[in-house]
């Protein structure tokens, strides 16, 4: 993309803008009237989901020689930011889909494997998963136990993997899974390109999970699951910086699922205050209600300058870990707290399963845990200090 | 063979954006301008014809200058040039002013298939895809809700619903037709529709007829006073409430 001028900064350009205003119309009238239909019934919508990758959805970040549209990781936020202003669920299929399946194949396939995964995930054919979380553990990817043994110029891989977005519904095609390889006397990390089918390759039944309903989520065991050299990803022995390298980009989609989160609860809680009366006039008049709403407008738009800068530096081209970690950081935080609020203005109603706010209230909390913990983040952001050693 | 289409768009208030103002009773227009409905069917018909036959899809819009928008959309979903007719004040001319400025316009371009909406969603006059086709001298053939090309092109096979039934006609080009709901259901422009859009070439004229004074004159709109007011049977046990209502609808002739 071309450099960023400083209004850009805090300007979206006319691409941008025309691409949200799409993606604002197809989530206002495609998603918006049965997400909470998909929600209590445990729906992944993946006609819904097929449809936003025919309109390019998947692909906008990736270049065009591989299907995309190469409209930068700004434009990219902004697409992950509308479509969770209307359903979370939808956001984390497309935002984990791009970042973490999609841009490992990027940064580290082969021509070949480029051709083969990224072209159609760009182009919205199919679905890809990324797997490094176990049971065991999940920032802590020293503690992976996954294994994969060489065996007849195959790669045996056994383990099982937690919490995984995107592995088991209709549309997936592959998952990339990190396993230890046994390398000169050791056993670093090492990561493989599994297609959906190989033997050995079992998706588990879907989580019940406190939210995000309509989305994916699963465990996936690994069963003397063979695949051959062409696999690999990356270069042996470096399944780590796979896996790491992808986080920051998929840091700053949590960051945008996180604002549009906010930016709906805080819509829902604003319409619902003006039209509330109590005491002989709206809420909104009074102090209590207007200030809450008042910070909270301000926190979101903070939120999203912090997540438009880290995305503006990734698409320049400069480092954005520190800035990736404080825009997921900040905004899963206030998207925590807009929903909260937004519950609370509502009231009795609010705690009831009829509206979009208990959604809201449940997609939220999974914004401060998923793609590093709220004090993980801390962490990453301490060591880019120098406070840590 | 190809078939060249021209498509009549008309810029138009976003009806889900309009507000009654209750005192007043007058409407307060709010959001963007959009395509109106029938011709967003229009459009997306052109295109499908264009993919399945070849051609090339031109919108024109007559509007005040830089009311590109609604050609804008028209382009990213498919469409391959615009044409857009400035008048200084488009809602200062009546249908059969604009269809003489459309027209006078279309008489310079070729085509072999004229499409419009049924009618636009804020007057709701369908008068201008008629009086185009009765100034170009072109067949017209109204509320068409399917098209179907035969081999060779040029000749068309169109439905269109009548109030006891339906019509097939069989027609040669060039024609125009207006299109209806049932048509076919408009696309999203894709993402890349929309980035390619601002590449594609629209052509802004202005009009080189002289509007004729007008002939129609239009109060403000304004909402209907509502007079019924219901009756709500409150404050009874349901069985009694239910033999009041069955009571009253009877009274009513309504059952």
């Amino acid at each position: 993309m071309s450099t960023m001028t400083s209004c850009q900064m805090f300007e979206l350009t006319d691409d941008q803008r025309a691409l949200r205003d799409t993606i604002r119309e197809f989530a206002e009238s495609e998603i918006a009237p049965h997400a909470g239909e998909w929600d209590e019934t445990h729906h992944f919508p993946a006609d819904v989901v097929r449809q936003l990758g025919e309109l390019g959805a998947m692909g906008v970040a990736f270049p065009e020689e591989y299907g995309g549209l190469g409209a930068g990781a700004v434009a990219m936020a902004v697409v992950v930011e509308e479509l969770a202003r209307i359903d979370s669920s939808i956001a984390v299929t497309v935002g984990a889909n791009v970042s973490i399946a999609g841009e490992p194949v990027l940064l580290f396939g082969t021509e070949e494997q480029k051709q083969r995964w990224l072209v159609p995930l760009a182009r919205g054919e199919h679905l890809g998963a990324f797997a490094s979380t176990e049971p065991g553990g999940g920032s802590d990817v020293r503690a992976s136990t996954t294994s994969a043994r060489r065996e007849d110029g195959c790669w045996v891989i056994n383990g099982t993997k937690a919490f995984i977005t995107n592995a088991g519904n209709e549309l997936s095609a592959f998952v990339i899974v990190t396993a230890r390889t046994p390398i000169d006397g050791g056993a670093p990390l090492s990561a493989f390109i599994v297609p959906n089918g190989t033997l050995g390759y079992e998706p588990q039944k879907p989580y019940r999970k406190l939210g995000w309903h309509a989305s994916d989520t699963r465990e996936l065991v690994f069963n003397d699951c063979r695949v051959p050299d062409e696999a690999l990803l990356g270069p042996l022995g470096k399944g780590a910086r796979v896996f790491l390298t992808p986080l920051d980009g998929g840091r700053i989609g949590v960051a945008a699922m996180s604002v549009g989160l906010a930016q709906g609860a805080l819509e829902q809680a604003t319409a619902y205050a003006k039209e509330r009366t109590a005491f002989g006039a709206p809420i909104a008049r009074q102090q209590a209600i207007h200030f809450k709403l008042a910070d909270l407008k301000t926190q979101i738009e903070a939120a999203r300058l912090l997540t438009y800068r880290a995305a503006a530096l990734k698409e320049a081209g400069k480092p954005f870990t520190e800035e990736a970690a404080a825009a997921k950081l900040f905004a899963s935080e206030v998207a925590v707290r807009a929903a909260e609020e937004n519950l609370q203005i509502h009231g009795g109603f609010g705690y009831i399963e009829e509206s979009a706010v208990p959604r809201f209230y449940r997609d939220a909390k999974i914004l401060t845990i998923g793609e590093g913990t709220s004090e993980i983040l801390r962490y990453v952001i301490a060591r880019q200090m120098g406070l840590t050693e | 063979m190809a078939l060249n289409s021209v498509v009549l768009v008309k810029q138009v208030p976003d009806m889900n954006a309009v507000k009654i103002d209750r005192a007043s009773g007058k409407p307060v227009m709010g959001g963007q301008n959009v395509v109106s409905s029938y011709d967003a069917y229009a459009i997306e018909e052109a295109i499908k014809l264009k993919e399945a036959h070849g051609g090339e899809v031109t919108v024109i819009s007559l509007g005040a200058p830089g009311a590109k928008d609604v050609i804008t959309r028209a382009l990213a979903m498919g469409a391959d040039r615009g044409v857009l007719v400035t008048v200084p004040d488009p809602n200062a001319l009546d249908t059969l002013a604009v269809a003489q400025v459309l027209a006078k316009q279309l008489q310079a371009m070729t085509f072999d298939l004229l499409l419009a909406g049924q009618g636009s969603d804020d007057y709701e006059d369908n008068h201008v895809g008629p009086q185009v086709a009765e100034l170009l001298g072109l067949p017209l053939v109204s509320n068409v809700n399917s098209v179907e090309v035969a081999e060779g092109g040029h000749h068309l096979t169109l439905q269109r619903d009548t109030e006891d039934g339906r019509q097939i006609l069989e027609v040669d080009t060039p024609v125009l037709l207006t299109a209806i709901s049932g048509l076919n259901e408009p696309r999203y422009p894709s993402l890349k529709g929309i980035m390619g859009a601002k590449k594609k070439p629209i052509e802004q004229v202005a009009a080189d007829v002289e509007p004729a004074a007008d002939r129609i004159t239009w109060s403000d709109p304004v909402a209907p006073e509502r007079t019924v007011t219901g009756t709500i049977v409150q404050g009874v046990p349901a069985a009694d409430a239910a033999k009041q209502l069955v009571g009253w609808l009877k009274e009513q002739k309504l059952i």
